[in-house]
């Protein structure tokens, strides 16, 4: 990885989607985020990064959305460059199923509990490796967002039952 | 009425010997070992033989499980005791769930996890190397005067030890305040993942002086799931030595008298005091609403006299039932103490999924007073920012929200990231004020706590 320069600017922006749900959603988004985030002053490994955290994010919002519920629902994709923070945010229709909520606040806040994702990644690969593998719940995508992308993963839930799932990053060189 | 012995948890499965395949039924004799039973015809084998392998069915799967020696043969009347060699299974899952967990399978990690010293700065080895060395001298030296003090009378050691935290404890806090500036030196300008990748390190290397101060065992292990849970905030409103041992004792207090620390006693006593500022004038009862309330020990500063609780209502929010429960048992307490009851109802919810809720007014209702300590430091822009905006939709007319948050130039940042794997989103002046810039009406000021680690954004409605 290339050294980053100690001070730099990013330049303020804003990339917006609406997306129908379907598996080739996060291929299509991965060439224009990378290209938006090159394009507002990250550097090439962290628009690697944050473009696989946009692929990250929707490939789940395609796999978990509550697509049943109406046929009109979209995916909203936002990126967004302002201050410190470079932020991906995926918006789906989520089901109304508190005991699964309460797992994913659970799993973010556990995985922020780290001050290195690294250790979340490792911790959950111990257990990961002594349980027989479960299709889809391997749990990891959220901490490679984390641990690779050096994301801050977060989200909240919208009163017309939309699940925001976000990524923050903070780039280097930008500290007050 | 009889009831019939319910038979233990078996699995019906086969030991493969020499090419045969012979039936067993086992049951779980220890987590690491099990009993087995032959199921065969007068099947005899004598301890020490070696099963090439275990194998058994599972959802129409075949399942097969590595070298298994017997340790013991059966007699009649008691099974064998088989156990593994080649691995190290859990038997319980085994047996109760039918689940095979090799405890030894993360060992093909270990790699990854040794490659994470690679990139670890030189100067910061020797830093940790000299760390190192000097916990080990000072925790050598107070071990032994406690194992002198043990021989003693309990009233007598406790004065000698009382003695010796005196003597002895401003100058190890010194050592550690100065080996937090150099730390604190090493790591300026680090990148996010040089400081994830240093702080790995560290703990790694000073795993066993964390574990040996309750609070950064504490903060570190988080058996809440999460960082900030009521017990730490109670070590810290308790600001006292804890544990047994002096260097135990010096290890728990030193991060609990950092200014981070200070800044959480000081907001303690701060809200009250602008909550009774905020009252004259207003309708009562003030109701009033605190989010991610945790022990809310606030609360004896907010109720002090029979008039505060005839003309204040809490509703305390929070995702965690065990810090409610605290919340509660100090209501409680305040009532009994002041001899009247308090109007206070718990909300136990996370303000992530509470947000879901389109008419939360009709949930929690309106509020002239709302404020939220230890919240907002672990939520994103985009998170805080909604969560902001459904709070200020409570807000009465005129109505005051007080929003806490870690300034960027926090004194214990790199204490509590490296030390104790606390991390936090902190935020500048201009950041809290953003988050209150698309309220409508509002006005925001942004004040600091003494230690000028705490921030407090203060959000007004308009009347």
């Amino acid at each position: 990885m290339a050294a980053r320069p100690m001070t730099r600017q990013l330049l303020t922006g804003r990339l917006e989607r609406t997306l129908p749900p379907d598996w080739d959603l996060a291929k299509r988004v991965f060439d224009d985020s990378k290209r938006f985030f090159l394009e507002h002053g990250l550097d090439a490994d962290e628009a690697y990064a944050m473009a696989m955290t946009s692929s990250e994010l929707l490939e789940n919002a395609v796999k978990y959305g509550d697509w049943s519920r109406d046929a009109a629902e979209q995916i909203t994709y936002l990126a967004e460059i302002e201050g410190r923070a470079v932020t991906v945010e995926v918006q789906s229709p989520v089901a109304d199923d508190p005991g699964a909520l309460r797992k994913l606040d659970d799993q973010i806040q556990w995985i922020r509990g780290f001050q290195s994702p690294f250790e979340a990644y490792v911790e959950r690969l111990k257990l990961l490796s002594s349980q027989p593998y479960r299709e889809g719940q391997s749990g990891l995508g959220l901490i490679r967002i984390a641990y690779e992308a050096r994301g801050l993963v977060d989200f909240y839930v919208t009163p017309d039952r939309r699940l925001a799932m976000s990524a923050v990053y903070q780039p280097s060189g930008l500290f007050p | 009425m009889t009831s019939a012995a319910v038979p233990p948890p078996h699995l019906d499965a086969a030991l493969e010997h020499e090419g045969q395949r012979v039936p067993v039924r086992v049951t779980t004799r220890g987590r690491l070992s099990l009993a087995v039973t032959f199921l065969g015809p007068a099947t005899t084998f004598a301890a020490g033989t070696v099963f090439s392998r275990l194998v058994f069915e599972r959802d129409g799967k075949e399942m097969a499980l590595s070298r298994a020696r017997l340790t013991e043969a059966p007699r009649p009347g008691a099974a064998g005791v088989l156990v593994f060699v080649d691995d190290v299974y859990d038997c319980a899952a085994l047996v109760d769930e039918g689940q095979v967990r090799n405890l030894l399978a993360f060992f093909g990690e270990l790699p990854l996890v040794l490659a994470q010293r690679e990139q670890i700065s030189t100067e910061f080895r020797a830093f940790v190397a000299d760390l190192n060395y000097d916990l080990t001298v000072y925790k050598k030296f107070f071990d032994q005067q406690d194992r002198v003090f043990e021989q003693e009378p309990p009233t007598v050691a406790h004065a000698a030890q009382h003695a010796l935290l005196a003597r002895a404890g401003d100058e190890f806090f010194g050592y550690l305040d100065r080996m937090l500036d150099r730390l604190a030196e090493l790591v300026q300008g680090f990148t996010p993942e040089q400081h994830e990748r240093h702080g790995y390190y560290f703990r790694q290397q000073l795993w066993p002086f964390i574990m040996g101060s309750a609070f950064m065992q504490r903060t570190n292990l988080k058996p809440r799931g999460y960082a900030g849970d009521a017990q730490m905030m109670d070590m810290i409103y308790d600001d006292a030595f804890q544990g047994r041992w002096v260097f135990n004792k010096l290890m728990h207090k030193h991060p609990i008298a950092h200014p981070g620390a200070q800044a959480v006693r000081n907001r303690r006593v701060l809200v009250p005091q602008m909550l009774h500022a905020a009252r004259v004038g207003r309708p009562t009862p003030l109701r009033v609403l605190s989010v991610a309330c945790g022990p809310a020990r606030e609360l004896a500063d907010l109720f002090k006299a029979p008039r505060d609780c005839a003309e204040l209502s809490i509703t305390l929010l929070d995702q965690d039932d065990e810090a409610l429960q605290t919340a509660l048992s100090t209501v409680k307490g305040l009532e009994t103490r002041l001899g009247t009851r308090i109007e206070a109802r718990v909300v136990n919810q996370s303000v992530r999924t509470l947000l879901k809720e389109a008419d939360l007014a009709a949930r929690l209702g309106r509020f002239h007073f709302i404020y939220t300590m230890g919240l907002f430091d672990y939520l994103t822009p985009p998170v805080a920012r909604a969560v902001l905006e459904r709070l200020y939709a409570l807000l009465e007319p005129g109505g005051l929200i007080l929003v806490g948050n870690y300034h960027v130039s926090n004194r214990s940042r790199y204490y509590m990231a490296y030390w104790l794997d606390w991390a936090l989103y902190y935020r500048t002046e201009d950041e809290m004020l953003e988050m209150a810039r698309r309220l409508p009406g509002a006005s925001a000021t942004v004040s600091f706590d003494d230690s000028r680690c705490q921030m407090f954004l203060r959000v007004e409605k308009p009347s």
